[in-house]
């Protein structure tokens, strides 16, 4: 059996309680595997308690038949099952049975606007887990806006605001007559929710569930709303992204002028090595060429990433700081290698003389992008 | 006692069927429960079914279990609106019954827990409703009261007036 001892116990109480009673009429109707099956019924929550008393107290023979009515309509279906018949229809018969009645009318309606739903996003329709977009500094306060897809979002947008490709919401043209162009908040963060837990919820029913959608919407409506008029009044740009933005820029702005610095050093000591051969050996190439061909690099991809990431910064953090590591960290490396195998103690005062302001650069270097990343996982983690 | 490999089913108004238990395992509903009992004597009692549509039932699950139908795998479950005209011709003339018998049969095949059945009756229903002209003859034929107000009725046809305009 599937029951505990302690539940059994319970039920054989209950059940004593109604066992006079119901002997003579269990013998005379010959009734126990009846009520045998009741009490796994009822064992395995399929009646409830309060059905279970009453077929006991009433036996089967006297019971009044059954629940349903006699002559059902459309309308006395559970909720459930008029969506599941609604599923199969038209949005002109939709439509047209929810003028029939109230009852229906909701019906209708919720079926539309889920239906709405599933045709702008099919991973929603499926039940699949949902990608959603939102401003975690302005709704993460109130977490009530969580969950509205980025299609909807863009369905309730005003006309001047629109979703781009990268799933920002760029405001268009605010004010027609400076026709300035600015970013709403909600273009920075893309987070993914499980929004399947809360609409899968079989508490809940579908009702409350497009209800929940509803609300979301209006709530995001009011922000967007609000976001407008505070643009109009402050002209503040609260995007704290475009700042990390900023900082990208700089770092690469810095490593260009490095890359530049490092370059020109390089062949000035090339052209001196030809003239003065002897007075810078080869070994001192071998040093700075990795350093030189680094930074380089690292201006390049820097450059891709900028790119890359004017819609995802935070998704590309963690492998920008490992190529930015690697390659600050490189040649570092490189250069302690050669250190150990070609340099001696003679020629040491003339490598760091040279050297010095180099890795100065690199230092300083290491530390803004360290300075960078901080503020890109604090941002990260304070939006979660 | 019932014989070897049935079981027995007693409808809410105390009618008893037995039935292979194969093919009452097609309703999930008497599956677990036969799974719970150890007696293979006990008559499950099937509450809210009334006998005449536990017959209907027993008959759908009895046919189907001897003529398995073929798997539709053109069903997309990601279909906005689902295909109504896919219903097999047995399965027609089985739903070609009086609405309140089809509205039970609805309602036996969810609690029991018989998906097939519960499609078909569905799809039949929307059929019935795709046969419409308007909303008027949905009412008609389902015998829906109106219970809009007329302030509400105005209103909600404002809101619906693209569908009204495709009549």
């Amino acid at each position: 059996m599937l029951i505990s001892s302690s539940e059994e116990s319970w039920c054989d109480s209950d059940w004593n309680i109604n066992e006079e009673e119901l002997n003579q009429e269990q013998q005379e109707l010959n009734y126990q595997n009846h009520f045998a099956a009741l009490k796994i019924l009822f064992q395995n929550n399929l009646i409830d308690k309060y059905t279970f008393g009453e077929m006991i107290k009433t036996p089967p023979k006297l019971k009044q038949a059954p629940k349903t009515k006699d002559a059902m309509t459309l309308i006395d279906l559970p909720e459930e099952i008029l969506w599941m018949i609604m599923e199969y229809l038209q949005p002109i018969k939709l439509g047209w049975v929810g003028l029939t009645c109230k009852t229906l009318s909701d019906a209708s309606q919720n079926q539309s606007i889920w239906r709405q739903i599933a045709k702008n996003n099919q991973e929603m329709y499926s039940w699949e887990s949902i990608t959603f977009y939102q401003n975690v500094t302005s709704f993460n306060q109130n977490n009530t806006l969580l969950g509205v897809p980025a299609n909807l979002i863009l369905k309730m947008m005003p006309s001047n605001i629109s979703f781009d490709k990268k799933s920002k919401i760029n405001e268009k043209n605010l004010d027609k007559n400076n026709n300035s162009s600015q970013k709403l908040p909600l273009t920075t963060k893309k987070i993914r929710l499980k929004y399947i837990d809360k609409l899968q919820d079989p508490k809940k029913s579908i009702t409350e569930k497009i209800d929940q959608i509803k609300l979301q919407y209006k709530l995001l409506e009011q922000h967007i709303h609000n976001y407008q008029e505070d643009q109009k009044e402050t002209g503040i740009d609260n995007d704290y992204r475009v700042g990390d933005i900023k900082y990208y820029r700089i770092t690469i702005f810095f490593n260009f002028w490095v890359a530049l610095l490092l370059g020109g050093v390089f062949i000035v000591l090339l052209l001196a090595s030809l003239k003065l051969d002897g007075v810078i050996s080869v070994k001192w190439y071998l040093v700075f060429l990795p350093i030189f061909i680094s930074f380089g690099l690292l201006l390049c991809i820097m450059c891709v990433m900028i790119k890359v990431n004017d819609s995802d910064e935070e998704d590309d953090i963690g492998l920008i700081s490992l190529v930015y590591l690697c390659l600050v960290l490189l040649p570092i490396i490189i250069f302690l290698i050669l250190y150990a195998i070609y340099l001696d103690y003679s020629v040491i005062d003339n490598f760091f003389a040279v050297l010095a302001p180099l890795f100065i650069l690199h230092i300083v270097n290491t530390m803004a992008f360290i300075f960078i990343l901080y503020r890109a996982y604090r941002d990260l983690f304070r939006s979660y | 006692m019932t014989e070897l490999g049935k079981i027995k089913l007693v409808s809410s108004d105390s009618q008893e069927f037995e039935v292979d238990r194969e093919v009452a395992a097609m309703s999930q509903t008497i599956k677990n429960l036969l799974e719970a009992i150890e007696d293979e004597n006990t008559a499950i009692p099937i509450e809210n079914v009334k006998g005449e549509i536990l017959e209907r039932v027993i008959h759908y699950c009895e046919h189907h279990y001897n003529h398995p139908s073929p798997k539709n795998l053109t069903e997309n479950e990601n279909e906005y609106e689902r295909r109504t005209d896919d219903i097999e011709p047995w399965d027609q003339t089985f739903c070609n019954v009086e609405q309140p018998i089809l509205f039970e049969l609805i309602l036996a095949a969810n609690y029991l827990d018989i998906k097939p059945l519960l499609d078909v009756c569905c799809k039949t229903v929307a059929n019935l409703i795709k046969e419409c002209r308007s909303p008027e003859e949905i009412r008609k034929r389902f015998k829906i009261k109106n219970d809009f107000t007329k302030e509400e009725e105005e209103e909600i046809r404002k809101e619906n007036a693209w569908c009204l305009d495709e009549k």
